[in-house]
């Protein structure tokens, strides 16, 4: 009776585990031996998400077959938030962490976006310069470092204190592995079912053209988003608002070469002030004044437009609009099944979320994701007086040819802005106990079949420079993706920066607040009083931010 | 005493030496038995909170990758973000602690002793109630919590539809963190689950009632009500007292509902959230000296309130002996 209640538990115990993450089964072959743990193995523990596993078990297992290093794979989808207490107990401040503490801690991390730069600071990861200069031989001789596309080279890339940053003291820290394009996915027989311009298949080019497709959806009785706001999912419409902005206020060009307020988004990233100065305090806003940009308002405003219904004076009246039935207690993989299941037309999210429907969706679903509109001057037109833009911040979107839409340009193509999400990581724990296989992994995991061959299970592009949609095998929806993300007009977003605030103080877009946070009040506030919000509070903590950041 | 061979009885009487003997293996004895309980005391109360107070004087500085003395700024600036708007999530989260108080003791303890009193008359099925009553305490809270949630659920939630159903498609979302219901239903999920607990307590406490007063009760002619609350009331308060202690210590560590049933972010503005969850979530986000900080503030506040209440549970609880 007792083996047969322990056995019970047993099962009940890693049954869940298994179909959780997956049992290492994958098109017949068996990697069940990756996920048991033996004396000696590298220890891998990693975010599945929506990226699947199926990408990584035969690398881990081709990896032990060549280099005789063997692998234990662990699936954890709660890493992200798990990890910096991981990181911190296995790292103290003084002794030696204890052997069980070491057993207990990954020699390589596989995460979901999160602030390493304070693990880089802290001392709790290690520097992988010999990742990013190995020399691919099979490649040319080329290095990570080379393979890796503009700003995804330099991503990982800082000095371990302020100091260390300013002396040029500088290393690698994180592999970015997947470069998720993100925007709006679409039923493509929906839009089509509409008629008119869209009937062949065509998109909105512009958020005019945007709000165009909705009348047309709500006229033909169709929801037109499918969101969730539950558990961080409201982030999802962040993706939109990173594109929306870059689109008005240019990525790295600025309208009229403004600067801080003025200037481009870059200018944000960089905290620079009115006179272009990085983390700067000269000028009447210091370097926090691009908090209060116009192209935040003007991104936040189309979001509020979009699904929020704000025709009453009476802001308790407001209402979420144009969405399914009561979203916000919708979490984000209830919103993908919706989409999946045909109850609305369109969702905000990223290119993963073609492992996330693939049970829920028929087999004739089609959808696929479409460019994120570019915000043009008729749109800006039409919400300045509401937002109070200045005059010299009445103009539209980005042209391909650095230009901004204006009265007298016109005309042009509109930039396309993908915002590609590059984020999720790899690390080297620095107390990590079997370091040299580590580094050995990431650089057999980087290597080009590899890359090509993540591409193809994950359906996901890898960060790197290469053709992915020259890849054989990918689905209708990962050809649209690649459609998007291969665009040589395209300009990519990618959150990086120099700035000390933004490295050592990790301050980004919402400043101390949390995006999913500011969003869910598009029902209850304003745009522009948002982001005024969000400026005060910028203010209110810049000296602080800058402590952080050594600058005091 | 030993018996000798021929039966006659022999009398020892003991040394010096083996009374010492005998005195230092009792020392050894109970030095054995307290120094597990001294060694958790030592390292699990008073090396953790006495770091952790000496950790809301300093603050960790990037430049020289050191915690440094920072004073009492870390209080300075909590006080400003709980009291004067600074951040009105510390607020939120103080106020959704200090609620649950009045739900525990006002709410969930005389519905505990209600249902403990009909359970303890030994009605019609009164053990398949008591299984049902204590059923909650059983499941593992997080899919208690699940369960719980999913009937909410505005696609296929039993209770949802049926509000619907009453407000003719109406209904609220009542799992919207932004919305005013979040709360109650967190709070009404502590109250289902934290009922079991507490009659278990209580049943016990009124089946050590003896017999004989409460039939000489009945023998006068005494209605249910006023045995439950003139007989069995003051009889059982001792344990009513206690379990409103514990109840009022909760408000520090109250923080499983909100965070399974709602959203682990806490909502907006922390309207969902609490002090137990927001130093969570600080300590998850590697500011440990603010959750440290914050910990310690509503422990300051907190501390005085509870004793207050020992106190007045303590003038307010009869000494009766049965």
């Amino acid at each position: 009776m007792k083996k047969f209640i322990a056995g019970l538990l047993a099962v009940s115990t890693v049954l869940p585990c298994a179909v959780a993450c997956g049992g290492g089964n994958n098109g017949g072959n068996d990697y069940g031996h990756l996920l048991t743990r033996e004396d000696g193995d590298l220890y891998v523990r990693y975010f599945k998400g929506g990226n699947g596993a199926e990408w990584l078990y035969p690398i881990a297992d081709a990896f032990e077959k060549e280099t005789g290093i063997t692998v234990y794979l662990e699936c954890d989808d709660e890493i992200t938030e798990n990890i910096p207490t991981v990181l911190e107990s296995a790292h103290p401040t003084s002794g030696t962490p204890s052997a069980n503490r070491l057993k207990q801690l990954p020699d390589v991390c596989m995460t979901q976006t999160l602030k390493w730069q304070e693990f880089v600071n802290k001392g709790w990861i290690a520097n992988i310069d010999e990742v990013y200069t190995y020399k691919y031989a099979n490649e040319g001789n080329v290095t990570l470092a080379d393979k890796l596309i503009d700003g995804a080279d330099t991503f990982g890339y800082m000095g371990q204190t302020p100091d260390d940053a300013l002396e040029g003291n500088k290393h690698y820290w994180v592999v970015p592995w997947t470069s998720p394009l993100t925007g709006l996915v679409y039923n493509v027989k929906m839009l089509k079912s509409l008629g008119g311009k869209w009937a062949n298949g065509y998109v909105p080019a512009t958020v005019t053209e945007l709000f165009e497709l909705i009348d047309d959806l709500n006229e033909a009785n169709i929801t037109p988003f499918a969101w969730g706001g539950d558990s961080n999912g409201m982030g999802y419409w962040n993706f939109m608002f990173m594109s929306f902005w870059a689109s008005y206020q240019g990525y790295n060009v600025s309208y009229n070469n403004g600067k801080a307020k003025y200037g481009s988004m870059m200018d944000f990233y960089n905290f620079v002030d009115d006179d272009g100065n990085m983390d700067g305090n000269n000028g009447e806003n210091e370097g926090f004044g691009s908090f209060d940009q116009a192209g935040r308002k003007i991104a936040l405003k189309v979001i509020q437009d979009l699904i929020v219904d704000t025709q009453s004076a009476n802001k308790k009246d407001w209402k979420w609009k144009n969405s399914i039935d009561y979203p916000v207690s919708k979490k984000a993989q209830e919103a993908a099944d919706k989409f999946a299941f045909e109850e609305a037309a369109m969702t905000p999210t990223g290119s993963w979320i073609k492992n996330e429907i693939a049970e829920s969706m028929d087999e004739g679903f089609e959808y696929a994701m479409m460019p994120t509109p570019a915000v043009d001057m008729a749109y800006v037109q039409r919400v300045a007086t509401e937002l109070g833009l200045q005059p010299q911040e009445i103009h539209g979107g980005l042209f391909t040819d650095n230009t901004f839409e204006t009265e007298t340009n016109t005309g042009k193509t509109y930039a396309q802005i993908n915002n590609t999400e590059i984020g999720d990581l790899m690390f080297i724990p620095k107390n990590a106990t079997k370091k040299a296989n580590a580094i050995k992994f990431l650089q057999y995991v980087n290597k080009k079949e590899n890359v090509e061959s993540a591409t193809i299970d994950m359906g996901i592009a890898r960060p790197f420079r290469y053709t992915p949609s020259a890849l054989q095998g990918h689905s209708d929806f990962t050809k649209s993706v690649f459609a998007v993300y291969e665009n040589p007009n395209a300009v990519n977003l990618i959150r990086k920066s120099e700035s000390s605030i933004f490295a050592y103080a990790t301050i980004k877009e919402w400043a101390e607040r949390n995006e999913s946070d500011v969003l869910l009040q598009l029902d209850q506030k304003t745009a522009k009083g948002l982001i005024e919000e969000i400026y005060v509070n910028a203010s209110d903590n810049w000296n602080n931010w800058k402590t952080k950041a050594g600058l005091f | 005493m030993k018996q000798t061979v021929e039966g006659t009885v022999e009398t020892t009487v003991p040394t010096q030496k083996s009374y010492n003997r005998a005195k230092r293996n009792d020392t050894i004895f109970v030095w054995c038995m307290l120094a597990l309980p001294i060694l958790h005391f030592l390292i699990f109360w008073l090396y953790i909170n006495s770091s952790t107070i000496f950790m809301t004087f300093f603050r960790y500085n990037p430049s020289v990758q050191k915690y440094q003395w920072y004073g009492l700024n870390n209080f300075i600036e909590l006080f400003r973000d709980m009291f004067l708007g600074g951040d009105p999530r510390t607020f939120n989260s103080m106020l959704n602690s200090l609620i649950i108080f009045p739900v525990n003791n006002f709410i969930i303890l005389p519905l505990s002793f209600v249902a403990a009193y009909f359970l303890s008359k030994k009605l019609p099925l009164s053990n398949f109630f008591r299984v049902l009553f204590f059923m909650p305490s059983m499941i593992a809270i997080t899919v208690l919590a699940l369960c719980y949630r999913s009937m909410f659920n505005t696609d296929h939630g039993p209770v949802f539809m049926l509000c619907n159903a009453i407000m003719g498609g109406k209904a609220p979302d009542f799992l919207d963190v932004t919305g005013p219901y979040a709360m109650p239903i967190a709070f009404t999920f502590s109250v289902w689950s934290g009922l079991g607990y507490n009659v278990v307590l209580l049943n016990g406490a009124i089946a050590r009632i003896p017999e004989e007063i409460l039939e000489s009760a009945r023998l006068d002619g005494i209605t249910t009500t006023r045995e439950m609350f003139n007989i069995v009331l003051p009889l059982s308060w001792g344990t009513m007292s206690t379990l409103f202690i514990l109840n009022s210590l909760s408000i520090f560590g109250w923080f499983l509902p909100p965070m399974l049933v709602l959203s682990d972010t806490g909502g907006v503005e922390g309207k969902t959230s609490t002090i137990a969850l927001y130093v969570y979530q600080l300590v998850n986000a590697g500011k440990g000296e603010d959750a440290a900080a914050l910990g310690l503030m509503f422990s300051i506040i907190g501390i005085p309130f509870v004793f207050g209440v020992k106190w007045l549970m303590d003038k307010i609880t009869p000494t009766i002996e049965f």
